[in-house]
């Protein structure tokens, strides 16, 4: 008697597009090039150059892509889960050591932890029901979110203090970005970095969202939060060209869905 | 009410995931998420600007770049600059879009440099001086 085929949450598919954003937005840093500026991650191990050859390049996609595909499917778990993890932490070194910097963008390293976490809170109650499996991970994943945000809002107040929240910084970063934008854009950049005002109020927004991010312990809490974030994400990408996609997709697929089978509506309560 | 009270799981996940990357910091895969943190005192930054033949122009719209100065360039020392990112981007683009050894140098004379934006109390300006960085020759792209 054949098995009947598990319902995929949409929340899964937000985390399987998100996956597959941050694929594309990190090997296009490193897929081609000999010139790596830092040696980050696997870099460390190996020569990174053949590894970014586009040979290599059009396998590693072969190989992410499919076990994604798997992944959300619900097949081969948690092999393909684990193995996608892998590559995109692969592509995750190379991109730092192409870039420079000591870690990938935030597009990749975002789904790459919240994978991560998700797989390893299901090996942490492998003894469990599926159900219970897959309810225990949602509440990790919600765990680890809350804390990059409240990271995120602590590192700008550590830095800076309050002064962050006056936003003459962000006025003469939308500014620069306002020479990189065609009109209406451009214009629109221009004039938020005229008004002193809307730059406070943004700033004050950012910086009082992320630290609210600590609401995601809360599941109740999580659909008002997520409602919160998102004008936050939107002015990033409107004002500073910055487009996070899985910021946006994965805070919605755990505040009204879920990444795990069992549970198509929503995860079981736990507290 | 159990429905309302704080996930544990979550808690918990949430306070050693914050301990582990505050503990490591800045180090793959670990993060602080600083995410623009380090904004004191940022009322003047360097504007990254290409030129050629003295116009604003785009790397990407030319090829077979030469000049040794402009595969080595780097983005502004000494002086802040949130789109240093642009720097690099346009040396690979050079770099993969070189011209061959010994090939006539081409006929633009292109340059990379950077023009200093400031916060006044008129709002945000911009300098004309053109700081250059580096300069070399390209051709078109066809």
């Amino acid at each position: 008697m054949a098995r009947p085929m598990k319902r995929v949450p949409f929340g899964r598919w937000l985390m399987a597009m998100a996956l597959v954003e941050a694929w594309f937005v990190s090997s296009r840093e490193w897929a081609g090039t000999h010139l790596f500026r830092k040696v980050v991650g696997i870099a460390h191990l190996v020569d990174p150059t053949p590894l970014a050859s586009m040979p290599s390049f059009f396998m590693l996609s072969a190989i992410y892509l499919t076990c994604v595909a798997l992944w959300t499917s619900g097949r081969l778990l948690p092999f393909t889960g684990a193995i996608a993890w892998i590559v995109l932490m692969i592509s995750a070194s190379l991109e730092a050591s192409a870039i420079g910097r000591p870690n990938p963008t935030l597009d990749v390293i975002f789904p790459l932890v919240m994978l991560g976490a998700w797989e390893v809170g299901r090996q942490i109650k492998r003894a469990a029901s599926e159900p219970e499996r897959d309810a225990f991970a949602h509440e990790v994943v919600c765990g680890v979110l809350a804390a990059i945000f409240v990271l995120a809002c602590t590192a700008k107040l550590s830095h800076t203090g309050m002064s962050w929240t006056d936003g003459n910084p962000l006025r003469l970063l939308v500014f620069e970005r306002s020479f990189a934008a065609t009109p209406p854009l451009g214009d629109l950049r221009l004039a938020f970095a005229n008004t002193p005002w809307l730059a406070r109020f943004a700033s004050s927004y950012t910086v009082l969202v992320q630290g609210a991010g600590i609401c995601f312990l809360w599941p109740r809490a999580r659909k008002l939060w997520t409602l919160a974030v998102i004008p936050m994400f939107t002015g990033f990408a409107v004002l500073m060209g910055m487009f996070q996609v899985p910021w946006v997709l994965l805070p919605i697929a755990l505040s009204w869905s879920t990444f795990g089978l069992s549970h198509p509506a929503k995860p079981a309560p736990v507290g | 009410m159990a429905a309302a009270s704080v996930s544990r799981p979550a808690l918990v996940a949430a306070a050693l995931f914050a301990m582990a990357n505050l503990a490591v910091g800045d180090t793959f895969p670990f993060s602080r998420y600083a995410m623009y943190a380090d904004l004191e005192g940022y009322d003047s930054s360097a504007l990254i600007v290409f030129r050629a033949d003295g116009k604003p122009a785009q790397p990407e719209a030319f090829r077979r770049f030469s000049g040794e100065p402009l595969f080595h360039v780097t983005s502004p020392q000494g002086v802040r600059c949130s789109m240093g990112w642009r720097v690099f981007e346009s040396r690979r683009w050079m770099e993969t879009h070189a011209a061959d050894p010994g090939e006539e140098p081409g006929p633009v004379q292109f340059q990379i440099g950077y023009v200093m934006t400031k916060l006044t109390a008129e709002g945000p300006t911009v300098s004309d001086e053109f700081i250059p960085l580096a300069e070399g020759h390209a051709w078109p792209a066809p």
